[in-house]
């Protein structure tokens, strides 16, 4: 356990320590900020518009680091020989494996901390500062629901990160294979909308059968996607959330045990 | 040293080709939209905010037909907000501007379209199917529908107490440019946007003098029994004392219908 701690210590500290983490941090601070006033400018809700920043801009801020920094940090160990100072040890690979990831994992969750404050901070400010015809609602709760679900889509596209770093021999390779899997995983809801309407009947069946394939055994991202129901305070169900959880956290844990075999396999030098 | 001087020139070359370069803000804003599938898929998690995006292009879009700077292609607005409601359906400000613009620009099929979308999405606004009922009543004379649907509005929460009225009013007999003035009244109270609140005034008042005429053919039809030829016979017959002039410098004049209108259709 003592290893596991101190290879997560040292990954955590590594990536404060990476210049990127901190200027895409102070970044999205900064639009986050300013997100009331920039909604300011929109037309429409603007309550709603400021919402939104906010929220694609936490989601954003994650995924950077979630999937960009994750890929480099562990193709760094072994690109720059460091990971020799660690197998060497005695520590077991899968050891490696999971500290890397409660490492990364305490790095994503510190920086959307920090901006999910800002942001909360901002929106209250704008929310009690500007005038409303109707004064409007705003789901805190639910606001936290979906940081907390945030939190758990990017366990999981740390997971996903990993898996791709255990085996490829680049980090380019592995954030394009990251990045591709996030794209094609965030849209499956969509495109099974898109397919079940009109336009749909015009697509041949077995495209529908490999899309079908495909949407099962992909992770879903979608459904930790509670950017919409939070937004508009649409109902959400406690029994269909805890499944989402109990699906999206086995799913990262069999990610997690997967790249640790593959891991322990591969020859390192 | 050349590298850098090369350098410099390239960067002139670019600084005054960037002078010539002409800002067109009406090709920017009336560029192809995507198709919504497309979007939707290409935005992903983001879609919401792609929405508010597209619904502040729509809304410079508009602003540009009021200030006469763009030539009037409405098809485009009813599409970008078609798109806007395809990426958040839940975003009730599209299906406002949707029912309170797209209908009075010509559009009132496609805001039809995105309406009942709404109606899909937000069951429980009241306004959705309010907006229905109007363009029903006022744009397609369809007074069953409408009644209908002002019938369906008044049944959700929060509704103004005089839609069940308005409804059954409607049901027996349609007064098309009451109803119009009632609709706009409620609109401008809500409205903080000043250009289009000018533009509702302008309509309002246009539609004012429409009623003022109309009452006055009322009470010519119950004195003669007939319509006149000609609105100025109203004034010859000492009815009124002027015509009302339209704000937007049409001319008012009686339809074959026995409805009056005006040159400028309100445009």
């Amino acid at each position: 356990m003592r290893k596991l701690m101190s290879i997560a210590r040292v990954t955590f500290k590594e990536g404060i320590r990476e210049r990127v983490f901190l200027g895409v941090l102070i970044f999205s601070a900064l639009i986050l900020l300013s997100s009331g006033f920039v909604a300011d400018l929109s037309i429409g809700n603007i309550l709603k518009v400021t919402q939104d920043i906010g929220l694609s801009g936490l989601s954003f801020l994650g995924l950077f680091i979630a999937i960009f920094l994750s890929t480099s940090l562990i193709a760094k160990d072994i690109d720059k020989k460091t990971i020799y100072l660690v197998v060497s040890k005695p520590i077991a690979r899968w050891q490696y494996i999971l500290g890397k990831f409660l490492g990364l994992s305490a790095l994503t969750s510190f920086a959307l901390v920090i901006d999910f404050l800002v942001f909360m901070i901002s929106l209250f400010y704008f929310y009690k500062t500007t005038t409303f015809i109707h004064t409007p609602h705003i789901a805190w709760v639910k606001h936290l629901l979906a940081f907390f679900f945030l939190n758990i889509k990017m366990f999981l596209l740390i997971a996903i990160a990993i898996f791709f770093s255990s085996f490829c021999s680049s980090s380019l390779i592995s954030f394009f294979f990251s990045f591709m899997i996030y794209l094609v995983s965030a849209n499956l809801q969509n495109v099974k909308i898109i397919l079940s309407s009109n336009i749909g009947e015009n697509i041949s069946p077995n495209l529908k059968a490999i899309f079908n394939i495909a949407y099962y055994l992909l992770p879903n991202l979608s459904l930790l996607d509670l950017k919409q129901a939070t937004v508009h305070n649409l109902p959400l169900k406690g029994s269909n959330l805890m499944l989402i959880l109990i699906y999206a956290l086995s799913y990262t844990i069999a990610l997690l045990l997967i790249s640790s075999f593959i891991f322990s396999k591969r020859e390192l030098n | 040293m050349y590298r850098l001087i090369l350098g410099i020139f390239c960067l002139l070359i670019s600084i005054v080709t960037h002078t010539g370069i002409k800002w067109e803000l009406e090709s920017w804003t009336t560029s192809p939209l995507p198709r919504p599938e497309s979007a939707l898929v290409l935005s992903g998690e983001f879609a919401p905010l792609t929405s508010d995006f597209f619904l502040v292009k729509a809304a410079i879009f508009y602003n540009d037909i009021i200030n006469q700077k763009s030539s009037k292609d409405s098809l485009w607005l009813s599409k970008a907000l078609y798109l806007a409601s395809y990426l958040d359906p839940y975003y009730f400000e599209v299906y406002w501007m949707g029912g309170v613009v797209l209908p009075w620009e010509g559009r009132f099929k496609e805001a039809e379209i995105i309406l009942k979308r709404g109606l899909d999405y937000i069951p429980k606004n009241w306004q959705i199917p309010f907006y229905l009922g109007f363009i029903n009543f006022y744009f397609k004379h369809d007074n069953k529908t409408a009644a209908r649907y002002f019938f369906e509005a008044s049944k959700l929460p929060n509704s103004p107490p005089y839609l069940p009225l308005l409804a059954s009013r409607l049901a027996i007999k349609g007064n098309e440019t009451r109803t119009a003035i009632y609709f706009l009244q409620k609109e401008l109270q809500e409205i903080k946007d000043k250009s289009l609140k000018e533009k509702l005034l302008k309509r309002l008042s246009a539609l004012k003098a429409i009623l003022y005429l109309e009452e006055a053919l009322e009470k010519y039809k119950y004195k003669y029994g007939g319509l006149p030829n000609q609105l100025g016979e109203l004034i010859k017959k000492q009815i009124i004392h002027h015509i009302p002039s339209d704000p937007y410098g049409g001319k008012f004049y009686l339809t074959k219908s026995g409805r009056v209108w005006t040159t400028s259709n309100l445009r």
